[in-house]
């Protein structure tokens, strides 16, 4: 499959060091971001195809993210909410807000892999 | 004595031939006055079994027979003879010594008294045997026979007038019935002691014969006073009572109804008094509830004899006290009113069992009467002992009606911090009621009102009369009563088991959430191990382990945090109180926890104080203020000590960024912290265990915000 570049906000080190590692490991080009307010300038400036948000950060969480994202029209790429939650009403919450898919953590590779790539891609690559 | 008794009847007759006559016949009427009267007391004494009547009826007699003996030397013309006129000495004794002898049944005579008293009558008479005095309207006394004359008559007026003078003074202090009669008898025995010295002046020779006319018709006329003295009749003592009966008996038991027991002493006395009975008691259903004059133990004894008794109602005591009981009129039990004849006025007569019965009666009313007012009384109390409980237990209990309040409890009142003369002041209990819920409250009301199917539980909120919310969950019962439906709530304050409950389930989810963190890192490390074993470089393997690392101690801490948390929440951490050097345990925290590398500690104070803690939960304190500072505070930390009355306060400041403003109020609760934690690995956890350690060891913990630069902590702990 098509190496994807995506764009990470994580305020946990080991966290992002993790999803880099996992999806590096994928073939995929990883951008990280320690909280919702340099995600954003990243997202703004490198154009990535995919975004996995930690929902929950200080100082910029993954709601305020992305309204602003809705806001500032920078809603190309694909959307993915990571969170502790893993209820249905939590997932519906993130869609209504914008995302297009949903991890909960813990989750395993194949999850996050599933996630990012999207179903039935992840098997092929 | 000899000369005087024959001219008791009057020697001087036989000179004045015509008044002689007259006198004779008023002599008769004395004699058999006296004899009269003798014979209806003995006659009342058959009849009424009067102990000490005997007594009046023999002194009577013998005054009488005197008198008579005296009339035959009138009417012979002659004088009598020496054995007649001794009897006549012996009756005249005999008299005096009867009716000492009904003073001592009534109020006994001291025994030393009786004994002297005897022996000088008989004495008197054996010296008047022995050397008779002689006889002659004007004797020439010798001194012998003057001391004889003196030593007889002092003894026999002794033995009157002792008596009146003692039932005088006994009677001043006894209630009116009973004192009207000792007054009475008084009386008669100084009436007694008048006729006869009447009787000896009017016979001395040489009188105006109109002057022996009145002494003697005085004598006469006195006769019947006697008699109401000695045996009262009907109408005189009714005419002693009418004065007790003022009292108005009936509005006195009726008002002063207080209690069984006080109305039943009341009547008691009160019945006392009216038949001048000394003692008596009141039985209900075997209880005696009242008794007056005699012990319990002998009202018991009464009653037992009266079982006994042919006719129940009235009898003679072995003692010689009249006894009378009387069936109080009652629905339940046995009821009765005994009374115990005093010796002072041993009379019970039909005129007085009559009132007494009836008065009886209207005891009987009243006693009924309190009884209910008791039985009322009592359900009253276990009523308000019901309220009281219910309050005691912290439930709020109101009574109210279209919405107003009619009652409400202690508790009630606390809760919501209005006065009862407040919230009664309302035009309905709604309006503490949150406003949102008002109108469904009143809904839920009125369908309860119509009889529609409402549940009697409901969780509500109300206001505070400082504004404060407080959750309750409610019972409610409809209650029918004369004036109309009333409804009855039960109210639990549960805002404190709300918020806890609030607090619990935020805590769990904010530990979860603490969890998913360290166990996302190592489940995803774990699983990128497993599925990539080989493909990974030496530089990607010492992150991972070394990520591994840091999120295994992140779990290992959290945990145990958690766990301290929940320990210190229900009290259930040991704690091992101990006098510490406080600067010895500071040198083993910073042992253990020395400052990281751009970073450093200054001890400012002496820190040889000793403070009375235990010694783990004061070094967790001293690790989490430093490892905070450490993590959010500025370059240069520093710890400080002092003492304080008799707690120690010890700061831990830094010259960092301080607090934000923001964090302040949950400062101390679980799971609170700043915004950059997740860079340095805090839990939110710290400052909570802190508080709670510092409390749990009697002191406590504080932010001190006054000084502009940096963050202060500062913790009180006891002296020891």
């Amino acid at each position: 499959m098509k190496p994807l570049k995506i764009l990470v906000v994580d305020d946990e080190p080991d966290i992002r060091s993790l999803v880099v590692m996992i999806l590096e490991g994928a073939g995929h080009t990883v951008i990280e971001a320690p909280d919702g307010q340099k995600g954003l300038d990243l997202l703004a400036n490198d154009n990535p195809d995919v975004v996995l948000l930690d929902l929950r950060m200080p100082v910029l969480d993954g709601w305020e993210f992305m309204r602003r994202v809705r806001e500032q029209g920078l809603g190309n790429a694909r959307m993915i909410g990571v969170s502790a939650h893993a209820s249905p009403d939590s997932i519906r919450e993130a869609q209504e807000a914008g995302c297009d898919g949903y991890v909960s953590k813990p989750f395993t590779m194949k999850e996050l892999l599933t996630a990012v790539e999207g179903p039935g891609d992840g098997s092929t690559s | 004595l000899c000369p005087f008794l024959p001219r008791f009847v009057g020697p001087p007759v036989l000179k004045f031939i015509v008044v002689v006559d007259v006198f004779t016949y008023l002599n008769a009427a004395m004699g058999v006055g006296f004899l009269s009267l003798g014979a209806l007391a003995a006659w009342q004494w058959r009849r009424r079994g009067d102990p000490p009547s005997p007594y009046i009826a023999l002194a009577l007699a013998s005054l009488g027979i005197i008198v008579l003996i005296g009339l035959e030397e009138d009417i012979a013309g002659e004088q009598q003879s020496e054995v007649l006129e001794f009897f006549s000495l012996v009756l005249f004794m005999a008299s005096a010594y009867f009716l000492l002898l009904f003073r001592h049944s009534i109020i006994p005579l001291a025994r030393v008294w009786r004994i002297v008293l005897t022996v000088a009558v008989v004495a008197s008479l054996v010296v008047l045997l022995v050397h008779p005095l002689p006889e002659s309207d004007h004797p020439d006394y010798t001194p012998l026979e003057l001391v004889i004359l003196f030593f007889v008559i002092g003894t026999w007026s002794f033995c009157i007038g002792e008596p009146a003078i003692t039932f005088w003074r006994v009677s001043r202090s006894r209630p009116l019935v009973q004192r009207t009669r000792l007054r009475a008898l008084s009386g008669a025995y100084v009436a007694l002691i008048l006729i006869i010295f009447v009787a000896v002046f009017a016979s001395i020779g040489g009188q105006p014969t109109g002057v022996q006319a009145i002494t003697t018709i005085s004598v006469l006329l006195l006769i019947p006073v006697l008699w109401t003295a000695f045996a009262p009749p009907q109408w005189m003592r009714r005419a002693w009572r009418a004065r007790e009966e003022e009292f108005r008996l009936i509005e006195d038991l009726a008002v002063y109804a207080v209690d069984r027991h006080e109305i039943a002493q009341r009547a008691l006395n009160r019945a006392l008094r009216l038949a001048g009975a000394d003692g008596g008691f009141i039985v209900s259903t075997d209880e005696i509830i009242a008794v007056e004059g005699i012990d319990t133990t002998e009202a018991r004894r009464l009653l037992d004899i009266r079982s006994v008794q042919e006719d129940p109602q009235r009898w003679t005591e072995a003692g010689g006290q009249n006894v009378v009981i009387f069936s109080l009129r009652s629905e339940e039990g046995e009821e009765a009113m005994g009374l115990v004849s005093g010796r002072m006025a041993p009379v019970f007569g039909s005129d007085e069992l009559r009132q007494l019965s009836q008065y009886a009666e209207l005891v009987g009313v009243a006693l009924a009467r309190v009884r209910l007012v008791e039985e009322l009384r009592d359900q009253t109390e276990s009523n308000e002992a019901l309220l009281h409980a219910i309050s005691d237990l912290g439930e709020g209990f109101v009574v109210t009606q279209n919405g107003r309040l009619d009652y409400a409890n202690e508790a009630y009142l606390r809760m919501t911090g209005y006065t009862f003369e407040e919230l009664k002041g309302l035009p309905s209990l709604l309006e503490l009621s949150l406003p949102e819920e008002r109108e469904a409250l009143a809904e839920r009301m009125r369908r309860r009102l119509a009889g529609g199917q409402v549940s009697d539980h409901y969780e509500a909120g109300f206001l505070t009369k400082d504004g404060r919310r407080i959750d309750a969950e409610v019972a409610v019962k409809l209650l029918q009563t004369p004036s109309g439906p009333r409804v009855i709530s039960i109210i639990r304050d549960v805002t404190e088991r709300k918020r806890a409950e609030a607090f619990r389930s935020q805590f769990i989810q904010n530990a979860a959430h603490e969890l998913r963190t360290p166990t996302t890192a190592m489940v995803g490390f774990a699983d990128l191990l497993d599925s990539r074993r080989g493909e990974l470089d030496e530089q990607e393997m010492t992150s991972i382990s070394e990520a591994l690392n840091r999120q295994g101690e992140r779990l290992r801490v959290l945990v145990a945090n958690l766990l301290d948390i929940t320990r210190l929440q229900e009290g259930r951490i040991p704690l091992k109180l101990e006098a510490l050097g406080l600067g010895e345990v500071l040198t083993e925290v910073l042992q253990s926890n020395p400052a990281p590398e751009n970073k450093s500690v200054a001890v400012e104070s002496p820190m040889d104080i000793t403070v009375l803690a235990d010694k783990l939960r004061l070094e967790q304190i001293l690790t989490n203020l430093l490892v905070n500072a450490y993590r959010y505070g500025g370059r240069r930390i520093a710890v400080d000590a002092s003492t304080n009355g008799d707690g120690v306060l010890v700061s831990v400041s830094d010259d960092g960024p301080g607090v934000p403003g923001n964090l302040m109020p949950s400062l101390f609760e679980p799971f609170s912290r700043g915004e950059d934690a997740t860079k340095v690995g805090g839990s939110g956890l710290g400052l909570a265990i802190v508080r709670m350690m510092a409390r749990a060891q009697g002191g406590d913990v504080w932010y001190d915000g006054r000084e502009q630069a940096g963050a202060k902590f500062v913790f009180k702990i006891p002296r020891a």
